[in-house]
């Protein structure tokens, strides 16, 4: 992540990074609008101070953006988004519906085992590679259940299922 | 010199046992993400309802040192830190595991814990009735300042260009100001109810660094050409030992940093780690490997946090007034037993207090030895596969966020700040910047509304905050940290020519 | 032993709690406390305290297990007790008299006295009126002498809006008749520390928290009907010095359920909670931990709780 070297090929166009820009000086304005559109202003003093300089600061930014590429931006290739994306989609899944719906250590054990199947580099069809993803899975998931229900005594949600 | 005195209880074969298990469920509790010394101290607690107190309390105080240092773990191995105060400790000390120097790493990060938290306990040893009225001095303005001071370093903290820190910094200002606010009884960016409670940081933490690690590791798809398994080079404990004490600067600026951040109350030992990487760069001849896996920066910080906790305690116990979350969780701890903390403590309940204190130390130095002796197996972590190592992050992510305080919209905060951190890290954006906002907001407006009130009662907000020697130097401080900055950046650009953003 | 108590209590929790329970083998599986602030705070380590004897055989035979859902002063914690608890009586939550009431009127929540049903009160911790003891002030009668000549120059701590100490504070200002100025805190630790260091010129604060300190403090008066005789006999209340100030603030803590839940059951907890109260053990644990003992039965709180709720009305009107 930060401060690792980027290579010379991953560097974000100069379209990608002025819109990314752009989006972050978009939520700075609608801060500050939230801010400063208040009955009691005391409150909202730091938040009116924040936002202003917020603003500028996001202002600079997509300036900077327009007037050149900036090679320490990485960005966000259509091939890494690819790559992501059923990473993601599984742990939006996990987390906004299985674990309420299904119980915490359920949903934990099917959301690991997807995650983990998915990008595991070890053939699908091979039913070894599938008792070892099992296996680590249900191992995790005993752990995870020993320490946090036997041991600190967590009292999870618990849905359809466990 | 009478803790020396009673050292003969901390030295029985129950206490023995039951401070081992202490360090060893502490280190473990504070490398796992989630669980920050706060509250594997609170969850302790009950387990000490069935001991006398003085054993309760060894627990406890041993839990409390070796978590600090546990929080390590995970920060250099996964850099996701364990607790707030470990932020620094990641800076280099992940740079370093993915150098192949993990072991090394962990070595040096229990040795400088070690050396550190000695410092702190001897403070509080010895200093503790003089240092306890100083840190009483303490009101609103000067902690504002203090604050304000923290602000300061935000733009130079791990960013490639000050804007973008600066921004990063804005960001996490306004994630602390969201919720309900039981000072000023207002309700701030409540958008949807999940965030009445206002976003824990906690689980902002474990979101902002555990959460991109996980999709980064992800990016590679399933083939994962990019990524291959780290190597962990085997290190040598004595040649680590060397070179921390090498450092001799790093460990005295960590020390001195982290006992002055740990006695004021309310300023949030969570800082100090931060300010002592902060300052030792200045200081440092190498300062532009900071950042890159410099080991310096990992004895600054370590040896900053640890420090950081004995002082912490002073104000608790001889005036009963907790200084940091920690403290007053152990506050609970104390009354439980019927020790209540207080000028009187040391003679009222002197074998008690001793037995506390000494466990402590103690417990340095088996949290020393433990650390070390794992440091080489745990730094095997990094060994794992990325896809399981991912799954795993996600699952503990999850659950550690769920337990700090029951609350599934904790862990739905964690999820969104952890994804949209992920999409900022792609534009430049860093995320310990936008934790220090999370942490530095709400003390800085906290104090300003506290400030303010009693300014208006008195003579006036400006008088209040601008006036008395110890608001001065502590303004001076931040003029100094801001020209400092400025001079850097004034003579980067000039020494590469361009703009460095 | 214990680690077959707490697996039979995961088990128990994972079953589906939908199946109506008869108030005879009531309860037959672990319950569970929701306390609405953080762990080692006085409202968690009394409730602690209170709730260990549970599974006695005489009691409710089956552990009590404290959760904590700590945020917004409480809010956070009885918002998702009064619209997402269950009502089987397996899910209890503990209050704290004035904080929720104030708030139900003072904020848009979820809760308020009608939805939710007390069982019974453990404790309560009167506010008491403090002063560094290097202050020049040496009774009430000084202060409120002081303040009359210098309108809105005391600064007074406490911790936060519409809790106890705030409305100990608003009493206590109504009855001085003068104007005084009221500086919260995220805490009553944080706001001791404050009339400690000088940084204010007094606070209001718990009686069992200013006991602990009295060594720095000057302890004024209790905001209270009677006065303190196990901790503090000396000390006189406000109406002793002649000032109109009664328990309204005083910082009531029991336990309650969600209204809907069988009135078999209530009547259930609402006999067997007093006497786990009252239990020796507790008490002692009590004592020693400073924490004053007040155990009121579900008709005297639900009664407590109405007077609350007018008086509070009336004393948050005015205000912004």
């Amino acid at each position: 992540m930060t401060g690792e070297p980027v290579p010379e090929t991953a560097t974000a166009g100069r379209l990608q990074q002025a819109v990314a820009a752009a989006i972050v000086l978009v939520a700075a304005c609608w801060i500050a609008f939230v801010s400063f559109d208040v009955e009691d202003p005391q409150p909202y003093l730091f938040p009116q101070l924040f936002s202003g300089v917020m603003v500028v600061l996001a202002l600079i930014v997509v300036v900077r953006a327009l007037r050149g590429v900036d090679r320490t931006v990485a960005g966000i290739g259509g091939r890494t988004f690819r790559n992501i994306a059923p990473g993601l989609a599984v742990m939006l899944f996990y987390v906004f519906g299985l674990a309420e719906w299904l119980g915490f250590y359920s949903a934990a054990f099917l959301a690991m085992l997807v995650l983990y199947s998915l990008y595991d580099p070890s053939p699908h069809r091979s039913v070894r590679s599938w008792a070892v993803r099992l296996a680590v899975t249900a191992g995790f998931i005993a752990v995870i259940y020993a320490v946090f229900a036997q041991g600190l005594k967590v009292h999870t949600p618990d849905g359809a299922l466990f | 010199m009478e803790f020396l005195d009673h050292f003969g209880a901390v030295f029985t074969w129950s206490s023995m046992l039951i401070l081992c298990a202490g360090t060893v469920g502490g280190l473990l509790l504070g490398a796992t993400p989630g669980l920050s010394p706060t509250m594997a101290v609170a969850l302790l607690i009950p387990f000490t309802f069935h001991m006398d107190p003085a054993q309760g309390l060894m627990l406890l105080g041993a839990a409390y040192t070796s978590t600090v240092a546990g929080g390590a773990v995970s920060a250099i191995l996964l850099n996701i830190p364990g607790a707030p105060a470990n932020i620094a400790t990641a800076l280099d000390g992940n740079m370093m595991a993915r150098m192949g120097a993990g072991a090394r790493a962990l070595q040096i990060c229990f040795i400088s814990s070690a050396i550190g938290g000695v410092i702190g306990i001897l403070v509080l040893i010895f200093l503790t009735p003089v240092l306890a009225a100083w840190a009483l001095k303490f009101g609103p303005s000067h902690l504002f300042w203090v604050a304000i001071l923290g602000v300061t370093i935000i733009a130079t903290l791990d960013s490639k260009s000050v804007v973008k820190g600066l921004l990063a910094g804005c960001i996490g200002l306004w994630i602390a100001m969201i919720g309900a606010d039981t000072i000023q009884g207002v309700e701030r960016f409540i958008f949807t109810e999940e965030l009445e409670g206002g976003i824990n940081i906690i689980a902002a933490l474990i979101g902002l660094f555990a959460i991109p690690q996980v999709i980064e590791m992800l990016e590679g798809g399933r083939s994962d050409p990019r990524r291959s398994v780290f190597e962990v080079r085997r290190a040598n404990v004595w040649r680590s030992a060397l070179e921390t004490v090498s450092k001799l600067k790093a460990l005295a600026i960590g020390g001195i940093v982290g006992t002055v951040i740990g006695l004021i109350p309310g300023a949030g030992g969570q800082i100090a780690g931060l300010v002592a990487y902060d300052q030792s760069r200045r200081f440092s001849k190498v300062r532009e490997k900071y950042g890159t896996g410099e080991s310096e920066g990992v004895v600054a910080a370590e040896s900053a946090n640890n420090a950081m906790v004995g002082p912490s305690l002073v104000p608790l116990l001889t005036l009963s007034v907790p200084g940091s979350p920690t403290a007053a969780v152990l506050l609970g701890g104390l009354l439980i037993h019927g020790i209540f903390p207080g000028p009187d403590l040391f003679q009222q309940h002197a074998a008690v207090a001793y037995a506390f204190i000494n466990s402590m130390l103690i417990g340095q130095i088996l949290m020393l030895v433990f650390g070390l002796a794992i440091a080489g197996v745990s730094a095997m972590v990094i060994r794992v596969k990325p896809p399981i190592l991912a799954s795993a992050i996600l699952v503990l992510a999850v659950f550690g966020s769920y337990s700090v305080q029951h609350s599934m919209a904790d862990v739905a905060i964690m999820l969104a700040l952890g994804v949209g951190m992920y999409f900022l890290a792609q534009y430049g954006f860093s995320p310990a910047p936008l934790v220090l906002g999370i942490i530095l907001g709400p003390i800085a407006e906290y104090n300003y509304v506290q400030g303010r009130i009693l300014g208006e009662a008195q003579d006036g907000i400006a008088a209040y905050f601008l006036t008395g020697w110890l608001n001065l130097l502590l303004i001076g401080l931040v003029a100094l940290s801001l020209g400092f900055s400025l001079y850097t950046e004034i003579r980067a650009r000039t020494d590469t020519g361009e703009a460095a953003a | 032993m214990k680690m077959t108590t707490i697996a039979a209590a995961a088990l128990a929790v994972a079953l589906p709690a939908g199946l109506a329970v008869a108030a005879d083998d009531y309860p037959n599986k672990p319950i569970s406390l929701m306390i609405a602030y953080s762990p080692g705070g006085a409202t968690d380590f009394q409730a602690r305290i209170v709730t260990m004897v549970a599974a006695n055989k005489d009691l409710l035979a089956q552990p009590i297990v404290i959760i904590n859902r700590p945020g917004a002063g409480g809010r956070t914690g009885w918002n998702h007790f009064a619209s997402k608890a269950s009502t089987d009586g397996y899910q209890l939550a503990a209050y704290n008299v004035p904080h929720f009431i104030a708030q139900s009127i003072k904020f848009k929540v979820k809760y308020n006295i009608d939805n939710l049903e007390p069982i019974a009160n453990w404790g309560a911790d009167p506010a008491v009126l403090v002063v560094n003891k290097d202050s020049k002030f040496n009774s009430v009668k000084d202060l409120a002498a002081w303040a009359k000549d210098n309108p809105g120059k005391v600064t007074v701590s406490g911790a936060g809006l519409f809790v106890g100490h705030h409305i100990a504070f608003l009493q206590i200002q109504n009855a001085l008749g003068v104007k005084l100025s009221y500086v919260p805190h995220k805490g009553g630790a944080p706001a001791l520390k404050s009339v400690l260091g000088g940084q204010v010129m007094a606070g209001v604060n718990n009686l069992s928290d200013a006991f602990r300190s009295r060594a720095n403090l000057k302890i004024l008066g209790i905001a209270d009907l009677q006065r303190d005789k196990q901790f503090l006999p000396d000390v006189p209340t406000f109406k002793e010095q002649g000032y109109d100030v009664d328990d309204s603030s005083v910082n009531f803590r029991g336990i309650m359920v969600r209204k809907g839940t069988p009135q078999a059951v209530i009547d259930k907890l609402a006999k067997i909670a007093p006497a786990m109260f009252a239990n020796g053990r507790v008490a002692k644990q009590m004592r020693i931990g400073g924490s004053p003992i007040r155990i009121m039965d579900r008709a005297a709180v639900k009664k407590m709780w109405a007077e609350r709720q007018t008086f509070l009305t009336g004393l948050l009107k005015g205000l912004k």
